[in-house]
């Protein structure tokens, strides 16, 4: 395989990081909380910028970049020992909403992602996929599941995560 | 409640990182970028000054003042063996570790799999490796025997020795320990279980 000059591969990554850091950034809080979200971040960053050489076209970007992030999130398990949370890291990644954000609407998306993290990690990451406005087909090839089991698994995974949010609210 | 009620809230500005948020974690990347060259530099150092030590200290002792009797001190020859074939395993861990799978082209479900069985095989590595270190403790104990019933070494030359290099192979042990139950094992239990939410519907 053709090495890419060190250049080139900064670029690369620099223009995947302008597009898909907020694609990166759904993934990691759908998948760990507090400081362990700042850990999986970088760790998905870590790995696309490693998979950068490996991107031939064959696929699309997007394609490729859910691929290989999702995989992170999914294969990542926290075995180091936690470290303490600085103010800077709860400044950062616990950012609060812009003023103009309406406080009920974060907190509906913070219930959401709490109920996306309570789902298995399979289950997480198609309903995250789906959210992000994959199709099917597309879902299946980045997981190698058939479109049809993709579908099966969607139609359950939804019922679980609206039954788990509407008990919540009545909570 | 329907999923486009949950879509229509997933697409607000509320669910996009602020600027700041971003450039905060692409500036701590360039950081840990920059640190993980630094930890696989000072690995390979690590690594090899264990090397060199105990070979420096083998030879050190084949050529101490008297006749090297071979067939009296051969653990010399075998801690070498050991030491050296340690090394050329735990190259392979560094290689190995170096080296993105080519999983990029994978789906996740192959990608996963291929994760399963890289791990199975770094946990068989760090198996050969603690043996390999444990072996390496015995050898230079048995070097050091040699060497004091050859009186070309005294008991207190013997302590040192086997404090400092003993030390040094120990830290190595409890290294891959902690490679092993750390990081290897919690990593398997965790692929087996997302093996089996791909087979399970």
């Amino acid at each position: 395989m053709n090495k890419l000059k060190p250049e080139h591969h900064q670029e690369q990554f620099d223009r995947w990081m302008a597009e898909y850091l907020p694609v990166l950034h759904h993934v990691a809080r759908a998948f760990a909380t507090g400081a362990d979200r700042d850990d999986l971040l970088q760790e998905m960053m870590l790995s696309l910028w490693k998979a950068v050489p490996y991107y031939r076209g064959n696929s699309k970007p997007s394609t490729f970049i859910y691929k290989v992030s999702h995989n992170t999130a999914l294969t990542w398990v926290r075995t180091e020992k936690r470290r303490r949370v600085s103010t800077a890291d709860l400044e950062d990644f616990h950012a609060l909403p812009a003023p103009s954000v309406d406080p009920a609407t974060a907190d509906q998306l913070e219930m959401l992602y709490a109920a996306i993290r309570r789902l298995p990690e399979l289950d997480r990451s198609l309903i995250l996929l789906q959210l992000d406005g994959l199709g099917y087909e597309e879902m299946a090839g980045i997981h190698g599941l058939s479109i049809s089991n993709v579908g099966v698994r969607l139609n359950r995974i939804r019922t679980r995560l609206i039954q788990d949010i509407q008990g919540e609210e009545e909570r | 409640m329907n999923i486009e009620s949950l879509e229509s809230l997933w697409n607000t500005p509320v669910n996009q990182p602020a600027t700041r948020q971003q450039q905060a974690a692409l500036q701590k990347f360039a950081g840990r970028l920059n640190r993980e060259r630094r930890r696989n530099k000072a690995w390979l150092v690590w690594t090899f000054t264990q090397l060199a030590a105990l070979t420096a200290f083998a030879i050190w002792a084949a050529t101490r003042p008297g006749k090297v009797d071979l067939s009296r001190e051969w653990g010399a020859v075998l801690l070498l063996m050991v030491v050296w074939g340690a090394g050329a395993a735990l190259l392979q861990v560094f290689r190995s570790s170096g080296n993105i799978e080519p999983g990029t082209e994978l789906t996740i479900h192959d990608a996963v799999a291929l994760a399963a069985d890289k791990n199975r095989r770094a946990r068989k590595t760090a198996g050969v490796l603690a043996a390999m270190y444990v072996a390496a403790e015995g050898a230079l104990f048995l070097v050091a025997n040699q060497l004091l019933d050859s009186g070309k070494l005294t008991v207190r030359e013997m302590t040192s020795m086997l404090w400092l290099l003993g030390g040094v192979l120990m830290v190595g042990l409890v290294t891959v320990a902690l490679w092993y139950y750390k990081r290897l094992v919690p990593k398997a239990l965790h692929f087996a279980k997302l093996q089996l939410q791909f087979e399970t519907q």
